[in-house]
């Protein structure tokens, strides 16, 4: 594929907001995010009606975005489990002790595009607009829907994933019998980018790629890798301890953010920051997913 | 770009199973919309009849009190669009799902039983996650490539295939198996009657008077091909997919803009795809939710596309009801099935037209078809429009 060229990148995650490269950051204590102080960036009033996983995105949408809203012509967002909070206070008006009419916001805040939506409202653009939802492989299908949208002819596409975290996710959990440790593993955040054909920082999404059943992961990585000529100097983000054997470097960085869906969203703007730091030539972000299915992302650096 | 072909396709809603008996059941005016009776409240809505437990015998599996309706309604009508494939059909072949509720027809009843002081199952949430429903969908027809949902509100079905018309125009994939399914949930029929758009009366789209919108559920599914795999499989299509359009209106959260400004776009991006002049356009399989809102847009952006020269249009949600993130691909194949019959239905409901004009049609009425275009807009002001074409 035609290399696509990330022009900016902004996250907020348990390690924190970051705006372009990441520094080094530390394991946190817990993966609850932490967020910024919006309020230069979103109106308190606007502010107050947002859940906490449409001001994250918000912000980052914003942030990457700057001054081109208007020339971006595709706004394509992830979510595996879209607006827990607003579904779960919509369930609680409908379930709850009170009588009568129940107010439309939580439910209408509760469909999983309301946030590629709100940032099109927000930057009165009309152009693509789409959400997918695809468990722990929704990024990588919005990043393969980007690389299939700028073949179509888009320039700019602001592409992104958030998933927020709500306190019934780990009693839920708890009841399906899963242990206190996996229960403490749950994160969240967001992560936006905005994706070009022209290379303004150098870094660039090399390949993207989604299997549905790979059935022997070494294999699969390696020929991922051979496919893109990139056999050395490769640093691979994962979010598990195992170890590959042609990597010449690897973490695991589930133990800066934790497990949630969009997870490798934070891993390209992780990786992102190396690339633009000089650290690695390339970054591979390994994701094993639900029953055996893998998406892999290729990230890679020229000079500029 | 190359051309999609649609070689299948299957339906399931409050009008019943099969596409064949959707035109049917259209062209004698029926409706499957009806009152249904809850232990939370009566109320108008288009719902398929029978239990999961019947559906999941009928589908060959084992009942299972944690499969999602939404999945098993999909499956059902995935399945008629795909009777008898090898499993080479699978290779270079992409599934895509657009839906809105997935399994919260199920996880919704946790926070009913936890109301009525009872302990509450929590496996009920193993399929709240929509993309879990479209797997189960999958991995119960065959060995697919890709697998991918999308959930952009009432568009999502129409956005599955679109999406996977884009894979199969740009040379990614041979084939796709696209569309959406949605079940009823107590969660969306409280939903749009907080917003006050629930017709507590049967739904009148395009009428003067209309008041709101009833729910209804339903699945569609559609078979997209290359001309590679027609000519591979040796065998000839049933229509074209031939123009496609996803624009953002980008004016309100849940209404819309009075002039449509993401519809006008759609519908004009859409027949650019598909090469063609605005006077080719047969038929409009028209949105049409029966919200006050909703209509009057349609009809201005409609105006504003193709001046004092609309073609025929109606709205089909008098019959199947709105089956939200299902409507774009039931309606798809309620489109096909126009082609392919020569014929357009009427707009069950409608008293006092809307638009003044001959083109809104109140009954239906026999009509060589080329070109159809079917509109489907969302929540968040997401537009979308597709353009079927006879081959």
């Amino acid at each position: 594929m035609e290399k696509l060229y990330i022009h900016s990148a902004a996250s907020i995650s348990p390690v924190g907001f970051c705006s372009g490269e990441m520094a080094d950051a530390n394991a946190p204590a817990d993966f609850r995010v932490k967020e910024p102080e919006y309020k230069s960036v979103i109106p308190v009033l606007q502010l107050r009606r947002m859940s906490k996983i449409t001001r994250m995105a918000m912000m980052c949408a914003k942030t990457v975005s700057g001054d081109a809203k208007s020339e971006i012509d595709a706004i394509i967002v992830a979510s595996g489990l879209g607006n827990l909070a607003d579904t779960y206070r919509f369930m609680e008006l409908i379930h709850g002790q009170e009588q009568g009419l129940l107010s439309p916001t939580a439910f209408t805040q509760s469909s999983h595009n309301t946030l590629s939506g709100q940032i099109a409202l927000d930057f009165k653009n009309h152009s693509y607009n789409m959400t997918h939802v695809q468990g722990f492989l929704s990024f990588e299908q919005a990043l393969r829907d980007a690389v299939e949208q700028f073949g179509f002819g888009a320039k700019e596409i602001l592409l992104g994933a958030a998933d927020e975290h709500i306190p019934l996710l780990d009693q839920l959990a708890g009841e399906n019998g899963f242990s206190a440790d996996q229960i403490g593993q749950f994160g969240e955040g967001a992560a936006f980018f905005k994706l070009g054909k022209k290379p303004v920082s150098g870094v660039f999404v090399q390949d993207v790629a989604v299997k549905i059943w790979a059935a022997n992961l070494e294999e699969e990585l390696r020929a991922f890798a051979e496919k893109n000529g990139c056999n050395s100097n490769l640093h691979v983000i994962s979010f598990s301890d195992q170890s590959f054997s042609f990597a010449k470097t690897q973490e695991n960085v589930s133990q800066l953010v934790g497990n949630y869906m969009t997870r490798s969203a934070f891993a390209m703007n992780l990786g992102y920051s190396y690339l633009k730091e000089g650290k690695y030539s390339r970054v591979l972000i390994v994701n094993e997913a639900e029953e055996g299915s893998l998406g892999l992302i290729l990230l890679g650096y020229d000079e500029v | 770009m190359r051309p999609v072909f649609v070689t299948g396709y299957g339906v399931v809603s409050g009008l019943g199973l099969g596409a064949e008996l959707h035109l049917d059941r259209l062209r004698s005016g029926l409706s499957g919309i009806s009152l249904v009776e809850r232990d939370f409240g009566s109320f108008y809505a288009g719902l398929y009849p029978t239990e999961n437990s019947e559906l999941s015998q009928r589908l060959g599996l084992d009942p299972d009190p944690y499969i999602s309706r939404t999945a098993l309604l999909g499956l059902l009508a995935a399945k008629e669009a795909l009777c008898n494939h090898e499993e080479s059909f699978f290779r270079s072949c992409a599934f895509l799902n657009g839906t809105t509720v997935g399994g919260m027809d199920l996880s919704e009843n946790y926070f009913a039983d936890k109301k009525q002081g009872k302990l509450g199952d929590a496996r009920l949430f193993q399929m709240h996650d929509l993309g879990s429903v479209t797997r189960f969908i999958a991995r119960n027809l065959g060995s697919f490539d890709l697998i991918n949902t999308v959930s952009t509100a009432c568009s999502s079905g129409a956005n599955a295939i679109m999406l996977g018309a884009q894979l199969i125009a740009s040379g990614q994939y041979e084939r796709a198996v696209v569309g959406g399914t949605e079940s009823f949930c107590r969660f969306t029929l409280e939903g749009f009657k907080s917003l006050m758009v629930y017709d507590t009366q049967r739904c009148q789209p395009f009428d003067l008077h209309r008041r709101g919108l009833n729910l209804g559920e339903g699945a569609g599914f559609l078979v997209l091909e290359s001309e590679r795999s027609l000519q591979e499989r040796g065998i000839v299509p049933q229509a074209m997919l031939s123009g496609w359009a996803n624009r953002n209106d980008a004016f309100h959260q849940t209404g819309t803009s009075p002039e449509g400004i993401g519809a006008q776009q759609a519908m004009q991006e859409a027949l650019e795809t598909a090469n063609l002049q605005t006077r080719e356009i047969d038929y409009i399989n028209a949105h049409g939710t029966g919200t006050p809102t909703n209509d009057s847009s349609e009809l201005a952006a409609m105006q504003a596309v193709f001046g004092d020269q609309i073609p025929y249009f109606s709205s089909t949600k008098g019959s199947t009801g709105h089956t939200l993130g299902a409507s774009g691909a039931i309606e798809a194949v309620v489109t096909l099935e126009c082609i392919r019959t020569g014929f357009a239905p009427g707009t069950i409901g409608l008293e006092i037209p809307l638009d003044a004009t001959d083109s809104l049609l109140a009954k239906g009425r026999a009509l060589p078809i080329s070109h159809v275009l079917s509109n489907s807009f969302g929540f968040g002001g997401n537009s979308t429009s597709l353009v079927f074409s006879k081959v």
